[in-house]
């Protein structure tokens, strides 16, 4: 073996991925060879330097941040349709208050009809009056077939865990109708093997309803 | 009155994003420090890798292996930033920004029983930084991260042949700039035993 072959394989010395009858040769050379000895031992000496650098510890809020951030860069630099939407809305809200949540048997509550003009979208809002602090509430929002949840591409039934705070509970829906007719909406709401259905009636009309008469805006629903 | 939260996709993607790199958080300050020096950078580095994945969270998601995935896009993108301040008219590098203050010390080592140790061993780094970044970047990913030149060759999107010399020439130019005879390496050597 030469000198020279040991120059174009130290690499792979180093490294230890020669083959073992190479790793002899390689090895038998660098006992006989000071010059080819001493390099490949300035080699790994700076390999082991290497793996001694230390680095200063991460920030122990960095993590939290850095995600935060590339959410936030994304979430919020681009104008926000549902933001618009809601404000757009704002003078159209219609309350559903539903009191009582006690969670002891089915039930279906009824609430007045809601109308909502064709194409147009209308938050209806959910009060949901809760005895206790109740976690993992799996609530599930049902529409009919005229009926869409906006932003929601289109999907009639839409589920999710959440949960109440003891008292007042507000989910706004931002229902939107697209064909005429008589519609509804079923909020369910499940927790610990029991629940309780609400049925929200929501007409279509033509023309679309600009309501300022929407007195009172918060209609209770009695239990 | 509470705010019951509508269930969003905007809120599962956000979480998604969370919930897969949480994990590779300081793995990846780890490699972006030592590819940039310095804690300002890293951090830097790691945010714009970050601000790239979240519009790739769905895909992210179906990775099998997400660290080496992960650390291909971070070099990458040093690479980007190398070259794009290699072409920008004020160089400034870090060094010369904060070089009167205390955080002027890039790194702090183990073994900081001897200075003479601790010289060479910053001796070694200002070496690596000599290096082009392809060959600093190759260093810090084989030497230190432990990839394999083959598992590089699909990472770096380099054949593996012109990986094997650019790891030669890398090391001989480590080897040349410490090797001054009487320098500290021979000092560091004879520590060692
Ligand atoms: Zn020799």
């Amino acid at each position: 073996m030469s000198c020279q072959y040991v120059k174009q394989r130290c690499d792979e010395y180093i490294d230890n991925s020669l083959s073992e009858v190479e790793n002899m040769i390689f090895k038998e050379h660098l006992d006989k060879c000071p010059t080819c000895h001493e390099q490949i031992q300035q080699a790994q000496q700076i390999r082991e330097a290497l793996h001694n650098m230390d680095i200063p510890p991460m920030r122990s809020e960095f993590a939290q941040q850095v995600i935060n951030n590339a959410v936030q860069h994304h979430e919020t630099a681009k104008p926000n349709l549902y933001k618009g939407l809601s404000l757009a809305l704002a003078a159209s809200l219609v309350f559903v208050a539903m009191t009582g949540l006690y969670f002891n048997q089915p039930v279906i509550e009824d609430s007045p009809a809601i109308v909502i003009g064709l194409n147009q979208t209308k938050n209806v809002k959910l009060l949901f009056d809760a005895k206790d602090n109740i976690d993992n509430v799996s609530i599930s929002i049902e529409l009919s077939e005229n009926l869409t949840l906006a932003g929601y591409n289109n999907s009639k039934l839409i589920s999710w865990n959440s949960q109440l705070q003891k008292g007042q509970n507000v989910l706004a829906l931002p229902i939107m109708a697209t064909e005429f007719g008589k519609g509804e909406v079923i909020a369910r709401l499940e927790h610990g093997g029991k629940n309780k259905t609400f049925l929200i009636q929501i007409n279509t009309q033509q023309g679309g309803s600009t309501r300022n008469n929407l007195n009172p805006d918060f209609t209770p629903l009695n239990v | 009155m509470s705010l019951i939260n509508l269930w969003s996709r905007k809120q599962d993607k956000q979480q998604l994003f969370e919930s897969l790199l949480a994990p590779y958080i300081e793995h990846l300050y780890k490699l972006a420090y030592r590819f940039r020096g310095n804690q300002a950078d890293a951090e830097d580095l790691v945010q714009d890798l970050l601000i790239k994945l979240y519009p790739r969270t769905q895909e992210m998601s179906g990775v099998e292996n997400l660290k080496p995935w992960l650390d291909k896009i971070l070099y990458h993108l040093f690479i980007d930033q190398k070259r794009k301040e290699s072409r920008s008219p004020i160089n400034l590098k870090s060094e010369d920004l904060d070089e009167n203050t205390e955080t002027n010390h890039p790194l702090t080592f183990i073994n900081t029983q001897s200075q003479e140790n601790d010289r060479y061993l910053e001796q070694v780094f200002q070496a690596l930084n000599e290096l082009n970044s392809d060959q600093h970047s190759l260093i810090i990913l084989h030497d230190l991260e432990g990839y394999t030149l083959s598992e590089l060759e699909q990472m770096l999107e380099t054949p593996i042949g012109t990986l094997k010399s650019r790891l030669n020439r890398a090391r001989g130019k480590l080897r040349e700039l410490l090797m001054e005879p009487n320098s500290n390496s021979q000092r560091y050597k004879q520590m060692r035993g």
